[in-house]
């Protein structure tokens, strides 16, 4: 999972650029270039969320286990009563419910040796309910990392392809 | 970005001028200041300092390199005074080649936060994921190196008082285990921006599957490719030593042997296989590595790995850097991740 909020990285982009690229770029071309990757980098994040449907394929991953907590009482009681997603929810919604399911997870991973009923069928279901939520999630992040590095390899192939030509 | 990141090159050498000449007793110039690109904790810088003028026969330049406190990073928080005693500490050993230390100083008012001054070192220094700065015919005598140099590490007697205070150490070999376990879950967790949940699963593995050789060294704690030097085919310094303490030896082999640094060779440090490390490092030491001991600490490893990739994401988060390099460990990290899964035989 990206730790960064998305403003933050925008922000933390146009600064970097601006400050330790920009000076040592003395090409009048690729100065303008640079300001302009500045302005649609601004102009973006004033358009952008993370996309609906990671964060839905996210909080699918996670219901299981939290309703399966929440059954078998493993739940604190303020987690307990845990909101689940709805279609009409709103990016910024699903954002926040994606934190909160999150953090309930975790809880439930903590205090995975603390539970007094180990063996039992219900802990079983979810230690492995909780397993498979965690590697479902993994392998989404990863699989969209690995389709970034797929995009980022082709257009720099095709630049340099560009450049010998 | 921070006042300091933006320090510029001119500005720091004339601000150490005066410093410099004050501890060398003359008149002098910095010149030819570079900050290194390598290293997410430290700002480091090499330069050279020119007497302005020399007699006959007197030495007319030294180069140095400058290790100074940042103000947030992967490692932080930080402290330059343990830092720099611990290096002098080190460096008194004469067991490993590290570069000798000179000066501290905490004044901030020189460079905008302390610091230290050491020799600089001329060598490359081989990281995981390039070109290797090592000819085919120079791997042999390196791999040999890299063991002999940890089991020398190793063999530092830590309970001599001058390491009372300095390096942190468990109560008994079988608290080592749990002990840098608590201490990296904890770093972790105070790091997280957002909870990631295959790390929690394989807190819970290490939690249930602590481990231990039963013997306690001087750990180096983050002994891989990148903390090395080579020059002319041969290790001529060791460093970063800030993650020093007394701990389980299995825990310095699990880290450098992580995949995380082979890059793609399949090769500790792009040198030797892992079975030819580990039965150099037995022969040379006595100890046996059991290999459910070893996949203890290498995941352990991995956790503390990604641990400080989300210290980085955390820095950036609250905006005391703009470096891109931490705001990338937010997705690079999956790699680590898959690393930890893959250990513990539970990746897809």
């Amino acid at each position: 999972m990206i730790q960064n909020s998305l403003q933050r990285i925008f922000d933390g982009m146009v600064s970097s650029v601006t400050e330790t690229v920009l000076p040592h770029v003395d090409d009048p071309y690729a100065r303008y270039q640079l300001q302009c990757l500045l302005d649609l980098l601004m102009n973006v994040a004033e358009r952008v969320e993370w996309r609906c449907d990671e964060l839905r394929g996210t909080l699918d991953a996670l219901e299981p286990p939290l309703r399966q907590a929440v059954a078998a009482g493993y739940l604190a009681e303020e987690l307990g009563a845990l909101p689940f997603r709805t279609e009409e929810m709103t990016n910024e919604q699903l954002t926040e419910l994606r934190t909160a399911h999150l953090e309930a997870l975790a809880a439930l991973q903590r205090s995975d040796g603390d539970r007094p009923d180990p063996d039992s069928e219900p802990a079983q279901r979810l230690a492995w309910q909780i397993a498979a939520a965690a590697l479902q999630i993994q392998a989404d992040e990863y699989e969209l990392m690995r389709r970034a590095r797929i995009r980022l390899n082709a257009l720099r192939g095709r630049a340099k392809e560009q450049q010998r030509g | 970005m921070t006042e300091r990141e933006k320090s510029s090159a001119d500005r720091v050498a004339q601000s150490l001028a005066p410093w410099f000449s004050a501890k060398l007793g003359r008149p002098v110039t910095v010149t030819e200041l570079s900050r290194s690109a390598e290293g997410f904790s430290w700002l480091i810088y090499t330069l050279t300092v020119r007497a302005e003028d020399p007699a006959p026969g007197e030495q007319a330049s030294w180069d140095f390199a400058i290790k100074q406190e940042p103000d947030d990073g992967v490692l932080a928080p930080y402290d330059v005074r343990w830092q720099y005693e611990l290096n002098r500490a080190v460096a008194r050993q004469k067991v490993v080649p590290v570069p000798e230390v000179y000066w501290l100083e905490t004044d901030p008012a020189i460079l905008g936060s302390p610091f230290y001054v050491m020799e600089r070192m001329r060598g490359d220094v081989p990281t995981p994921d390039a070109d290797q700065p090592f000819r085919p015919d120079e791997r042999s005598r390196l791999a040999g190196q890299l063991v002999d140099c940890l089991v020398s590490i190793h063999r530092i007697d830590w309970t001599a008082a001058e390491w009372d205070g300095v390096l942190r150490r468990p109560k008994a070999a079988e608290q080592a285990a749990s002990d840098e376990l608590d201490l990296w879950t904890d770093f972790y967790e105070r790091a997280t921006l957002v909870q990631l949940p295959a790390v929690q699963l394989v807190l819970s593995w290490l939690r249930a599957n602590r481990a231990s050789s039963g013997e306690l060294v001087f750990c180096h704690g983050d002994y891989r490719n990148g903390n090395f030097m080579v020059d002319r085919g041969a290790i001529v310094a060791i460093f970063d030593w800030e993650l020093a303490h007394v701990g389980d030896p299995l825990e310095d082999l699990g880290w450098c042997t992580m995949r995380a640094f082979q890059g793609r060779s399949g090769l500790v440090a792009h040198l030797l296989t892992e079975a030819d490390f580990i039965a150099r490092y037995e022969a040379k030491t006595g100890i046996t590595v059991d290999p459910d001991v070893l996949r203890f600490w290498r995941v352990l490893g991995y956790v503390k790995a990604l641990g400080s990739y989300i210290r980085g994401c955390r820095a950036f988060e609250e905006g005391r850097t703009s470096d891109l390099r931490l705001a990338c460990f937010g997705h690079r990290g999956l790699y680590l991740i898959k690393g930890m899964l893959d250990e513990i035989g539970a990746a897809r």
